[in-house]
């Protein structure tokens, strides 16, 4: 166990790296790749899910390199009418405030459930 | 006559077909296999058809619901209804593993003669859960120094006389230190040995001032959740003398950071009875659930119709269309949006807590992809 | 080599009575005459990872 890495450079972004980072398809226009350092599955499949429901979105798709490098990789291919950039920045603004909505009416739910015959 | 497109005819119904939306909707779990497990996310999917299914934000609004069906302590269920599996998996993975709680990391042993040996028992002590906000704590890193903000120090004190019976040492003897560590950091070298003249002797921690004099903890003292978790035993002249020091840190760099001793989900079941069902066949129907899920209403004079009362409770063992000709009178589904969130709590916050907190970690997530993004 | 060896102190295998031997002593307790010592714990403070 000694060359084990540590647990903690699963998440921790180690100094001088980017979070994300993107490079565009250099055969395919409209097409390009983000990598996303220290995520995995539980944002990848989130993001790639919400790419799919954008109607400008030709292909979306992540993986997971390996499970030793704590990055994921998304791939994106667009229409001409929006961007591989575009239809990120919208999917992920899509997503919070979805969850923002989600927070809100479960939080009221709750308050509902602590006190019952207040509504 | 002028050109109409197919799809706007009049008498050509609008739409998904009534096969594919329960196929794009439902689960449904057959004799042999689940079938339709599919779920179809692409906008275009039906773009042939005419149906568009993208889904926007206002939609999603109009669709999703929540409804708590049960609260307790540290247990609760509640239904998710409208959003996609990956998100309910999203929550689940962040609450098993990035929602972060306080739990005993280091171990500072003077004396145990117990029959177990030192690393087990703190490893046994790691994995008490602490009932502490954690967001009351700031993260420790390896190279800081341990102070009230970010350690809660425990002192374990226990003997067994000699000439009595064996002693039990249970975690309620797990001593909360609001003033830090009693121990003296005695150096290892003689060369760095500083004599303390006049100031207090250094201790393994550094604390400014008592965390017992914060307003959160002033009648709240910091035990562990459930003071009966057998720690050792000891036998006659047996001695446990310790120190445990208690950190923020979450589920990913090791379990005992887990706040959640479970958390789960499920796609509501739905039973469908595809044609009526009476009399014998109805009992037998009954009898053969054993999950409960159908009922018998009389309908009087002798005769008899089976209803699906609790679908709920199905487990989809599908023992009711398992014989010859059952698998055209029922039929096993499960609703593809419908999720039944379960989360067991193991104590350090109340589950509702911990579900907003997971929430807010994927939202903390959702900013860090776009802020270094330009 | 002018210091004087410390006295160690040793615990009793059988009774578990506290001996002090000096170099040289017999390896046998003073209560019991059992031959078997066991070295006591040390006193320094030990830590570990609770992991």
């Amino acid at each position: 166990m000694t060359n084990a890495p540590q647990r903690y450079e699963r998440f921790v972004l180690p100094e001088g790296t980017k979070k994300v980072s993107y490079e565009r398809d250099t055969k395919i226009i409209n097409a390009a790749s983000f990598v996303i350092e220290r995520e995995d599955h539980t944002v990848g499949n989130v993001v790639r899910m919400q790419l799919h429901r954008d109607a400008n979105v030709l292909f979306a798709g992540y993986k997971l390199p390996h499970p030793l490098q704590y990055k994921i990789i998304v791939r994106i291919h667009t229409t001409s009418q929006s961007s591989p950039m575009q239809a990120y920045n919208q999917a992920i603004n899509d997503l919070d405030k979805e969850l923002n909505h989600l927070k809100s009416a479960f939080e009221a739910q709750v308050e509902m459930m602590k006190q019952p015959g207040d509504y | 006559m002028p050109k109409v497109s197919a799809l706007n005819m009049p008498d050509v119904p609008m739409g998904l077909p009534s096969h594919m939306e329960l196929q794009r909707t439902r689960v449904s779990c057959d004799k042999d296999a689940p079938t339709h497990t599919e779920n179809v996310q692409a906008s275009g999917a039906y773009a042939s058809v005419g149906v568009d299914n993208s889904l926007r934000l206002d939609q999603f609004r109009k669709n999703f619901r929540v409804t708590v069906v049960r609260l307790t302590e540290d247990d609760m269920e509640f239904d998710m209804i409208g959003i996609d599996p990956s998100i309910a998996n999203a929550f689940r993975r962040i609450l098993i593993s990035e929602v972060p709680t306080m739990a005993i990391e280091k171990v500072f042993i003077a004396n145990s003669t117990t029959l177990v040996q030192d690393e087990v028992l703190a490893h046994r002590l790691g994995l008490i859960p602490i009932k502490a906000d954690p967001r009351l704590f700031e993260w420790k890193d390896d190279n800081k120094v341990s102070n009230e903000k970010n350690t809660i120090v425990f002192k374990l004190h226990a003997k067994c006389q000699r000439g009595g019976p064996r002693l039990t040492v249970k975690s309620d003897q797990l001593k909360w230190l609001p003033n830090g560590s009693e121990f003296i950091d005695e150096p290892t070298t003689a060369t760095d040995s500083t004599p303390a003249t006049g100031s207090t002797p250094k201790t393994f921690t550094n604390f400014d001032h008592s965390q017992a004099s914060l307003p959160e903890f002033a009648n709240n003292p910091i035990v562990p959740k459930h003071p009966d978790i057998i720690i050792s035993k000891l036998g006659p002249g047996q001695e446990i003398e310790l120190e445990a020091h208690a950190v923020k840190g979450i589920g990913k760099t090791h379990a005992k950071w887990s706040p959640v001793s479970t958390a789960w989900y499920r796609m509501l079941p739905e039973v469908v009875l595809l044609q009526d069902i009476k009399d014998e066949l109805a009992e037998e129907l009954v009898k053969k659930c054993p999950a409960k899920v159908f009922d018998i209403e009389d309908l009087g004079k002798g005769k008899m119709k089976a209803t699906v009362a609790r679908p709920r409770s199905c487990t989809l063992c599908r023992e009711c269309i398992r014989e010859e000709n059952w698998e055209e009178r029922v039929s096993l589904r499960r609703v593809k949006d419908h999720f039944i969130f379960t989360i067991e709590s193991a104590g350090q916050l109340p589950p509702q807590e911990l579900f907003t907190e997971a929430v807010k970690i994927l939202e903390k997530k959702c900013k860090g992809l776009l802020d270094e993004l330009s | 080599m002018d210091a004087q060896p410390e006295p160690v102190s040793y615990i009793c295998g059988d009774c578990g009575m506290e001996n002090t031997l000096k170099p040289g002593d017999v390896i046998q307790c003073r209560e019991c005459g059992y031959r078997i010592l066991y070295k006591k714990r040390t006193r320094r403070i030990v830590q570990y990872e609770a992991r």
